[in-house]
């Protein structure tokens, strides 16, 4: 029982470190475009199979490299084509958040008209061979996803406290008007945001993709994890992104494992639900004025 | 009588001849799927076009209106008028338990809120397997029949009745929409999807009549949810997929949102655009993403917007050179 717990603790903090790094992504395109990205999943997805197309060549680590630098590229298409024509006059959160939802459509539709619907498997020389540290089953995938989570979420936060280009972007969150008036390049901002949410979300798919399998729908799935966990930790909130990945993550493997497997993802979504409804700031969040 | 009133019953007696013309049964077919599409786009415009609330749950209505007519009809053997009208029901019912905590949430919460819900009841009719049957559904839901007290009661065996029920269904649809357009109702709905807070300043009840727009949507999608059922016999989780109600905001959207014409517009849109123009069908989604896209960044107010927009300006062309 003990043991049970303390596997699904660890098993449950693997895919949570996962959990926050979508989250991560989705916070920072609210928190500094006002955008809530509906192809946040899809972007997911598409790291998943850009490093399934390069791993094939280059073997899994290069591969995740290459996918990395094609979410660059879709990162900033996504904002220029996209967003960027949505900018114009009064900004509403309606018109990025539909838009964003066609292009949730458009990719993964073209993913499956390009992969078809049957999984991939991606394979990783860090997947097998799975290692016991004092009774525990770990993979090496498991330790690399928890580390390369680790080291993206401490970079992000030093980039954003630090960083002369973080400090643009927390005055573009905090006002857009008064940040373009000091002479910020605002356009270059919100690109730089998409850039960084679209690599935070492909690396996450690239990461999981040995665990699970790779089929041009994952993103569904890994929109509703990421919201859930941008809601548990309060939207735009990027301590509470991290701490409410890691709530998700716990929380849904001991309910796996103790109560239903089958209804493991329903926890997620019911805990978002509540947290909606008794505390919308989230739980790490200040409490918020009625908006 | 109005223009507007004249137009729309030339369009219902058009409606109703079509089957007097067409013996084919596959035109029928896709008339009845329009007339589907038209009723679920009607629905979600009252939630999303009048008050402005962004339901992302939709699906799941029409999906629990299908189960519920599947389960009392399968199981309890229950006619089809009351297994309708039960569909309609326990889908209000749903909307009740959803609308009534989410609808207290603001703009983006409110759209994640249902998109959680809508998760969830897709996640319940996957996996309560005594009840739902599970991933593959639930075939042999019987055609609808109507009852007769003094013999054989009359069982829907052909594409013609479904025509008929559904037109009737499209009419009532729209007779509540353009009623309620015009009542201090609907104008209160446009009040609140104008401005919140100045609605509710100036005495507007927001909460309630939110409340009023996602049950009558909820209600009206759960009807048309049963209805298919029945005539296509079968109903799984599929029903309540996501890709369903992003289908409905496309029409609600690309047609116009809060207007009549417009979700009618976009469902014979959604419907024949990619018939006409041969899509190959793994490319039908792609096509109408890109279509939903493309309107929201060059027409947002959608194809009825558009073309008053272009009216608009010709008639003030008009007085222009008048002056």
């Amino acid at each position: 029982m003990i043991w049970l717990f303390a596997q699904q603790m660890v098993n449950g903090l693997v895919m949570g470190s996962v959990y926050a790094l979508l989250a991560l992504g989705l916070t920072i395109s609210f928190g500094i475009a006002r955008v809530i990205n509906f192809a946040h999943g899809e972007l997911y997805m598409l790291g998943a199979f850009f490093t399934y197309v390069a791993a094939a060549r280059f073997g899994y680590l290069p591969g995740v490299g290459i996918s990395v630098l094609g979410m660059v590229a879709i990162g900033l298409l996504l904002d220029r084509l996209v967003l960027k024509p949505l900018r114009k006059g009064k900004m509403s959160l309606w018109a990025p958040f539909l838009a964003t939802l066609a292009v949730s459509v458009i990719l993964q539709n073209l993913a499956m008209a390009v992969f078809g619907p049957d999984p991939y498997l991606l394979s990783s020389p860090f997947a097998y061979n799975p290692v016991i540290i004092a009774g525990l089953v770990v993979t090496k995938q498991d330790i690399l996803i928890a580390g390369v989570s680790l080291a993206a979420t401490l970079l992000l936060t030093l980039f954003i406290k630090k960083g002369r280009y973080g400090l643009a972007m927390r005055a573009v969150a905090r006002d857009r008007q008064t940040a373009a008036l000091m002479g910020i390049g605002i356009e270059k901002v919100y690109m730089l945001t998409f850039a960084l949410s679209a690599v935070l979300a492909g690396l996450a798919g690239a990461l999981v993709a040995p665990k699970a399998m790779v089929d041009p729908f994952i993103g569904r799935m890994a929109l509703l994890k990421g919201l859930s966990v941008v809601i548990l930790g309060g939207l735009g909130n990027i301590p509470g992104a991290i701490a409410g990945g890691l709530v998700l993550g716990v929380s849904e493997a001991l309910g796996a494992g103790f109560i239903s497997a089958a209804y493991k993802d329903a926890i997620g979504y019911a805990l978002m639900i509540l947290v909606l409804l008794f505390r919308p700031e989230g739980i790490l969040g200040k409490k918020m004025r009625r908006a | 009588m109005t223009r507007q009133t004249l137009t729309g019953i030339l369009l219902f007696g058009l409606a109703a001849a079509v089957p007097a013309f067409v013996a084919n049964p596959f035109y029928l077919h896709t008339g009845i799927a329009l007339m589907v599409n038209i009723v679920l786009a009607l629905s979600l415009n009252f939630i999303l076009g009048y008050v402005g609330e962004k339901s992302l749950g939709h699906a799941a209505f029409y999906g629990i209106g299908g189960y519920t007519a599947a389960i009392l009809a399968i199981n309890y053997a229950l006619p089809a008028w009351l297994t309708l009208i039960a569909g309609a029901f326990v889908s209000g019912l749903f909307g009740l338990i959803v609308g009534y905590p989410s609808l207290r949430l603001r703009g983006p919460y409110f759209a994640i809120a249902t998109l959680g819900f809508g998760a969830i009841l897709q996640l319940i009719a996957t996996n309560w397997v005594a009840v739902t049957k599970g991933p593959m559904g639930m075939p042999g839901v019987p055609p609808i029949s109507l009852p007769n007290p003094f013999g054989a009661g009359f069982v829907f065996s052909t594409e013609r009745p479904y025509y008929y029920l559904a037109l009737i269904f499209v009419a009532l649809t729209c007779w509540i929409t353009y009623r309620l357009a015009n009542s201090r109702t609907g104008r209160a709905f446009v009040a609140i999807h104008e401005n919140v807070d100045l609605a509710e300043s100036v005495g507007i009840d927001t909460f309630n009549f939110k409340m009023i727009a996602f049950l009558l949507g909820t209600v009206l999608a759960g009807l048309i949810g049963a209805f298919n059922a029945h005539y296509t016999n079968f109903i799984s989780p599929k029903a309540l997929e996501p890709y369903l109600t992003l289908n409905a905001v496309t029409m609600v959207i690309i047609g116009g949102e809060g207007t009549l014409a417009g979700p009618i517009v976009g469902a014979v849109l959604v419907t024949f655009l990619p018939e006409v123009l041969r899509v190959a069908e793994q490319y039908r989604m792609v096509f109408f993403g890109l279509i939903l896209l493309i309107s929201i960044i060059y027409a947002p107010s959608g194809i009825v917007g558009l073309v008053r927009n272009i009216a608009g300006r010709r008639e003030a062309a008009r007085h222009g050179n008048a002056a």
